[in-house]
């Protein structure tokens, strides 16, 4: 796996230090949201002739 | 603050479980959201789909979409007439409060409601008629009007790129049970060749989006907030990311456009060889001068026209066959402008036959109601109105639509 850039293994570690038990629910929940919100959006996206970039044509 | 147990092993930030449970419910919402989107009718200034907000700008509507058009346009007490068809129908270079439909509405008066959803290169069972056999118990007093050229007929899948609409229906389970239309679908769900890859995403889009609805939900935002994506096609920067809404219908104006530029020499060879050859595959011309028709040629558009439309919805569709413009015609040998004619009358008869209902214009038309060789002015949307309203009303009385 890639290292990630600094900035956000120091941002990982802080979370990781400092988040309650109800914190990492809630951006556990919140990030699920979030990635509903992609998945709709390139579901719409493959729909169409125009393709999102992560899109693989044979 | 809390400090984790094991301070050199910090805790994992993300819970799994929280996170599928917020995936499931963010789609589930989402859904929600599609789903009553596809009952508000968000084209407030509709007039008809012109480039914007049609499939050549990467903006393809839904069922649902469509309905809600015509839901806010047709009272309960008006019988709907629906026009589907291709950019003739449309009313390509007439401008929006010249356009044919707009016409045809006046012509009737207030016991109809005319919505005009044809698109370009459509075919007769495309877009528009998926939307009124969706609408068939809605809104049972019903008239669905297209057009065709003499002889060709799309089958029972139409065309391929306005099929987004017939699996959008299909999945959802709004169309009428057809066999020959399921056999055609069962066909090539079957057989799916992932080569041919938009084919094979619109089936399984159609699918999920029978599930979460995410057409109606992007379509709502494309149109009303923000375009997500600029394309290659139309609109260009600085318009690209703009919402739909703010895109009038601008339709090029035959009327102002110079004949020379319309008609130039390049343009002209090439349609007066289209105009000649039209109904040329037809028929055989004999000894004597007249023709005969082509056995094979006609059985294949009988066949075709047979499945285009469900039985039930035949005798409530109008099929209108255009002729091309005497611009043209006139320079035809007259054996061909026979020709021609007799297709025409071949055409409608046959289809008749099958219990469509069938009108053919333009033969009083003059060049001037033209802009090309097969598109009207607004003169010729004027006088197809005029010609297609009484029709419009035979029919209703037919059918027992109107008060008795």
């Amino acid at each position: 796996m890639p290292e990630l850039p600094k900035a956000l293994l120091r941002l990982k570690t802080w979370l990781a230090y400092r988040l309650t038990e109800a914190g990492r629910h809630a951006l556990s929940f919140a990030l699920g949201l979030l990635m509903a919100l992609v998945i709709d959006y390139v579901l719409y996206r493959i729909g169409l002739p125009s393709k999102p970039f992560i899109y693989v044509a044979f | 603050m809390i400090a984790p147990e094991n301070a050199s092993r910090p805790a994992k930030i993300l819970n799994p479980v929280t996170l599928l449970l917020g995936l499931a419910t963010g789609l589930a919402a989402l859904a929600w959201a599609g789903r009553h989107l596809g009952t508000v009718d968000w084209h407030v200034e509709f007039t008809r789909f012109h480039p914007m907000i049609s499939p050549e700008a990467q903006y393809e509507p839904t069922v649902e979409e469509m309905c809600a058009i015509v839901r806010t346009r047709c009272r309960p007490d008006q019988v709907l007439v629906i026009v589907g068809g291709n950019s003739i129908l449309l009313g390509v270079g007439q401008p929006a409060d010249k356009m044919w439909t707009r016409r045809l509405q006046d012509e009737l008066g207030d016991g109809y409601a005319v919505v005009n959803l044809a698109m370009r290169g459509s075919l007769p069972n495309d877009g528009g008629a998926i939307v009124a056999e969706t609408l068939r118990k809605e809104f049972p007093r019903q008239i669905y009007i297209a057009n065709q050229s003499a002889f060709p007929s799309s089958g029972p899948m139409g065309s391929e790129t306005y099929r987004f609409v017939l699996f959008d229906a299909y999945y959802k389970g709004y169309l009428l049970p057809w066999k020959p239309r399921s056999d055609a679908l069962a066909s090539i769900l079957k057989t799916v060749d992932y080569h041919r890859y938009h084919q094979a995403d619109l089936e399984i889009g159609g699918m999920l989006d029978s599930w979460l609805y995410f057409h109606n939900l992007w379509n709502w935002w494309s149109y009303t907030h923000h375009f997500t994506f600029a394309t290659p096609m139309m609109p260009h920067d600085p318009g690209a990311h703009w919402p739909r809404d703010r895109f009038a219908d601008a339709e090029n104006d035959f009327d102002s456009t110079p004949f020379e530029s319309r008609f130039t020499p390049q343009v002209v060879a090439a349609d007066l060889d289209l105009t000649r050859r039209a109904t040329e595959t037809f028929y055989t011309e004999n000894a004597d001068k007249s023709w005969t028709r082509s056995r094979l040629a006609f059985r294949n558009f009988i066949l075709g026209a047979r499945d285009e439309f469900p039985d039930p919805l035949k005798p409530r569709t109008l099929i209108l066959i255009g002729r091309n413009s005497p611009y043209y015609t006139v320079q035809l040998e007259p054996r061909i402008r026979a020709r021609d004619e007799l297709a025409i009358r071949d055409t409608r008869a046959g289809m008749e036959r099958l219990g469509y209902e069938t009108m053919d214009y333009g033969g009083d038309f003059s060049a001037e109601d033209y802009g090309d060789r097969s598109h009207l002015t607004s003169s010729g949307g004027a006088k197809l109105a005029a010609a297609v309203a009484p029709k419009i009303r035979e029919i209703a009385e037919k059918l027992r639509y109107l008060p008795q």
